[in-house]
């Protein structure tokens, strides 16, 4: 995965993060309080998705902020518990928008460029220190440390960016998102698609 | 996956490629797998529930279908709902298509956090598995 669509992601995704913890909490409290019957259809779906947030932490504890504290501690997530506690409700808890993805067009231009070995640790030796970072990491499981980290090392002052070593492990820079594309002189790979459209994200993901 | 990805994959015996996204059935009879897996793909359905029904289709009575995923991602390719969740609630998403895609067709999803940690102290990727066996 491409620095560049990771820090992309990262700025497109935080602010969608912040206030999906919080109708995430919102749901539960609603949960906990017997008052979820009456939460409109995004919290009806929220509620599905923490319907057993509220006995597993407390009630109040952002799920999606647990797994990286249980990574952190080496400890597991109970997979089997989170499905047993969950009530299904009569119909799926989705909306429309909850399937669109960010890049809506063609898959077949991502898949195009065969991606041979499976690379998700990497260091950088650029870097004084190696650091190991997992590029194809989504920034909602650790949304402070690793876009932090993201950010920091990708200021244009801090490495040397485009000599890293490219190749066949390097997969192309396949949609990254125009309105936060930076500079190309700091973070251009050879062979990148940078000018390939992206469209907009779903409007939902400013509220969802 | 493109053709060149899977051509290389000798364990295989024969394979499709298919934009489950564009026309979301599979190529086989009914009835005609003991095991389906997804690796770390189900992120990227854009119509799951018919992707999950036509896995119960193709699904001998019996069998199981599994789906392995990660908090790793393309997150501009997966899906908003996905993107937007955590770990566990990616769970619950997967037991969900495996509740409604078709309706009492699989028994009770199953999970499991099948993370190796290779040095105590140290915290690999994390993997996850959740499962459902086809109703027979």
């Amino acid at each position: 995965m491409c620095l560049l669509k990771v820090r992309a992601a990262a700025r497109l995704l935080g602010p969608g993060r912040t206030s999906s913890r919080l109708t995430t909490s919102r749901s539960v409290a609603a949960l906990a309080t017997g008052a979820g019957e009456s939460s409109g259809p995004l919290n009806r779906r929220r509620a599905l998705l923490a319907a057993g947030g509220a006995a597993l932490a407390g009630g109040l504890t952002p799920p999606t902020s647990r797994p990286a504290i249980a990574a952190a501690a080496g400890k597991k997530i109970d997979v089997q518990r989170l499905l047993d506690e969950v009530t299904w409700p009569p119909t799926p808890p989705f909306e429309g928008d909850d399937f669109k993805r960010f890049d809506e067009s063609d898959d077949a231009f991502f898949y195009d460029s065969p991606r041979f070995g499976k690379r998700e640790t990497r260091f950088f030796p650029s870097h004084p220190i190696p650091i190991p970072i997992h590029l194809s990491s989504h920034p909602s499981s650790h949304p402070t440390f690793v876009s932090s980290l993201l950010i920091r090392l990708q200021s244009p002052t801090s490495t040397t960016w485009p000599s890293r070593p490219t190749g066949p492990s390097w997969p192309p820079i396949s949609s990254p998102p125009p309105a936060v594309a930076p500079p190309s002189s700091t973070c251009a790979l050879p062979g990148s698609r940078t000018t390939r459209n992206a469209t907009a994200p779903p409007a939902s993901w400013a509220s969802a | 996956m493109n053709e060149a990805e899977l051509a290389r994959n000798a364990a295989l015996s024969e394979f499709a490629v298919r934009d489950l996204n564009k026309d979301p059935t599979l190529p086989y009879e009914a009835g005609s797998f003991d095991v389906i897996t997804n690796c770390v793909s189900v992120d990227y359905l854009s119509r799951p529930f018919e992707v999950f029904a036509e896995m119960h289709r193709v699904c001998k009575p019996g069998g199981v279908a599994v789906c392995a995923f990660s908090n790793r991602m393309f997150p501009t390719k997966a899906v908003a709902v996905w993107t937007g969740t955590g770990d566990e609630d990616h769970a619950r998403i997967i037991g969900s298509f495996f509740h409604y895609a078709p309706a009492d067709g699989w028994e009770m999803p199953q999970g499991k956090d099948i993370t190796t940690r290779p040095f105590i102290g140290l915290s690999g990727d994390p993997m996850y598995v959740v499962w459902a066996r086809k109703k027979k």
